[in-house]
């Protein structure tokens, strides 16, 4: 029964893909059938909980089944046959051996071990309960984990419901989908597949990285959401105005995935808030096609408002923290509307003087901030220790930093400028998440002892985890700076 | 050597020191840890230490309640000392794997009501340790679960 519903779902998926009038190859056709399969799979789960309905495995396949039906409409996009296709170079066939035996190694590991760590326990809680109880709020589950989105508790139902006991298989097919996906776009970018394998090669051998393709969390779902949906926003970005039909598939996928990640881990909408206000600046200079942006928007917004709606229903008060990305939320749609009807201008320079000016108000807000446990000041100091040494976890690729600071950044195009400022807002979003919410350790001292002498205490802390979005569009923007390009020159 | 060529050696450098950390923290002790434990089954392997990257933190807690799990229905109410006796919380692992059971630990509110009601159901245990629940036992058969001071009896009406 497994094996039809998986079935009928790839070829859904797939065909969803297929009528994307872009030209992907192959391999990020099958990779983007990936993660359309899960997301697809995900709302109709969701649906089929919120309306009550017990999701059996024959109601499953009825409903993947009736998806189906409804893609017989779509067509094949003719693009799709003019995909670009990669001279095999021999960093390729390594890149593919490589990373396709560390794939194999972690589908192994996931299929072995059973579901133990804390956190995806209470997934697996919560995906009984789905399937139990038919209900979101079930009172087996603690209330903060409770109002986290259900992305992964609902593939776990949908496993469960098929009787297959391995749940933590779909985390190596991320892991997969993201080195696929990335591998094609920085060809599609810099034309040269030796640095795309390469650098392909540095994502995938990220131990950091790596790892969590076989532990059953959250992160690595929504860092390949995020980072593929910032990938795409670039592609978007690029497409000129005559490529209106591309332009358009490609702010939906962008859209898409950025809701995705808040779809997995609701605190992503903060993030997402970077490329909605960086959409804003180029929109805002350019004529733009108001279709693409209404494709990118709406996706990007529906998934966290469907779960923050969901919340609203459940019979307990919802944390601050979640009420406050509830309002930002509530403000990212204003905005949106507001310059979807008004002739409303953003400058990159207004943005950047917006966000110095939040910032300020954030700190001294913060710093005054006696509420809790940890004095406001304190906990930005340690706030800020961890957002700088969280990135030793990521050891090596994280050194690779060090080329943006060798190349001449002011010979870069204007758009690749404005990517990197992804690579300067994510930091700055996350500090401003982790000092705004309680410390794990009251003290500094103990930040630093747990990082040099016990770092096994830090190095699955969230904070730790939320940055993992970032490398990929770190390596990504490091294709762009013409020192490195330089150094591929003989390709 | 051409001197642009330092650029793709930094990258080789930083996926080749990448690769050794994988291999030596992960995948060796990975290796060795899943063949040693191959044959067992998914259910002992809860009760494992787990890899050394990601240890098992609630393994007393699973060896216990795989025994709970044995003896009790689904139908069943159990009560629980409260829920701190292993690694910060062990809900977690207690509810996964009782599950559908109805679970309540010491502490958590509308408790004292649950156990009340306990005496006069037709399935309920109260899993006790050295710090609570033992008087709860007291002239019933008590089943010991294993973990030092841990055990488990039947208050229900029957």
């Amino acid at each position: 029964m497994f094996w039809i519903d998986l079935g009928l779902l790839g070829i859904t998926a797939y065909r969803m893909v297929s009528a994307l009038k872009a030209a992907f190859t192959l391999a990020e056709k099958l990779a983007l059938t990936f993660l359309f399969a899960l997301g697809l799979k995900s709302l109709i789960l969701f649906f089929l909980i919120r309306v009550g309905v017990r999701p059996y495995a024959s109601i499953q396949i009825g409903a993947v089944l009736l998806v189906l039906i409804l893609t017989l409409r779509l067509r094949r996009s003719e693009s799709a046959s003019g995909a670009p296709s990669a001279d095999a170079e021999w960093q390729t066939v390594l890149a593919c051996l490589l990373i396709g035996t560390l794939f194999l190694f972690s589908l192994m590991n996931a299929w072995f071990f059973p579901i133990t760590e804390s956190d995806a326990a209470w997934y697996q809680v919560k995906s009984l309960s789905f399937l139990h109880e038919v209900r979101f709020d079930s009172e087996w589950v603690v209330p903060q984990l409770m109002q986290y989105p259900p992305f992964v508790p609902l593939l776990f139902s949908w496993f469960i419901a098929f009787g297959i006991e391995p749940v933590r298989m779909i985390f190596p097919f991320f892991y997969l989908a993201l080195n696929i996906i990335f591998y094609c776009r920085v060809l599609e970018f810099t034309g040269n597949s030796k640095m795309a394998a390469m650098l392909t090669l540095v994502l995938g051998t990220t131990p950091y990285i790596w790892w969590h393709g076989v532990l059953p969390f959250l992160d690595l779902c929504t860092a390949v959401f995020y980072s593929v949906g910032a990938l795409y926003w670039f592609f978007w970005m690029e497409s000129v105005s005559q490529e209106k039909a591309r332009g358009r598939t490609l702010a939906f996928l962008s859209g898409l995935f950025f809701g995705l990640s808040a779809w997995v881990r609701l605190e992503f909408l903060l993030y997402c808030l970077i490329p909605i206000a960086l959409t804003l600046c180029v929109e805002s200079t350019k004529d733009g096609d108001r279709k693409a942006f209404l494709l990118f928007f709406l996706p990007l917004l529906i998934f966290p408002t469907i779960w923050f709606l969901n919340l609203a229903s459940f019979d307990f008060s919802i944390s601050a923290n979640v009420k406050m990305v509830g309002l930002a939320g509530v403000f990212a749609w204003v905005v949106v509307l507001a310059f979807m009807v008004g002739s409303w201008k953003l400058q990159v320079s207004t943005l950047i003087k917006a966000g110095i000016l939040a910032g300020i108000i954030f700190i001294i807000f913060i710093s005054m901030d006696n509420s809790g446990p940890v004095p406001g000041w304190k906990r930005l100091a340690i706030a800020f220790y961890r957002s700088l040494t969280v990135h030793g976890f990521y050891l090596f690729t994280a050194f690779l930093a060090v080329f943006i600071f060798l190349g001449r950044l002011k010979n870069l195009p204007s758009l690749n400028k404005l990517f990197g400022l992804f690579i300067v807002f994510y930091p700055l979003v996350h500090f401003a998440i982790f000092s705004h919410s309680s410390p794990k350790w009251g003290t500094l001292g103990e930040y630093v002892s747990a990082t040099f002498i016990h770092p096994g205490n830090l190095v699955n802390l969230s904070d730790t985890r939320g940055v993992m979005s970032m490398y990929p569009l770190l390596l990504f923007f490091i294709a762009s700076i013409p020192a490195v390009r330089r150094g591929f020159d003989d390709a | 050597m051409p001197k642009k060529k330092w650029v793709q050696n930094v990258i080789w450098g930083v996926i080749f020191l990448n690769l050794v950390v994988i291999v030596r923290v992960f995948i060796i002790p990975r290796t060795h840890f899943i063949t040693s434990h191959f044959q067992e089954r998914r259910e002992a392997l809860r009760e494992s230490s787990g890899p050394l990257d990601m240890p098992n933190q609630y393994a007393h807690t699973y060896r216990m309640m795989k025994q709970v799990r044995e003896m009790a229905s689904e139908e069943s109410l159990l009560l629980l000392p409260p829920d701190d006796w292993e690694f910060g919380s062990p809900r977690s692992a207690v509810i996964q794997t009782l599950y559908p059971r109805k679970v309540y630990f010491s502490g958590d509110e509308g408790f004292d009501k649950k156990l009340s009601q306990a005496f006069h159901l037709k399935e309920a245990y109260v899993m006790f340790n050295d710090r609570w629940g033992k008087g709860l036992c007291k002239n019933r058969t008590v089943k010991h679960l294993g973990e030092q001071g841990f055990g488990i009896c039947r208050i229900d009406k029957n």
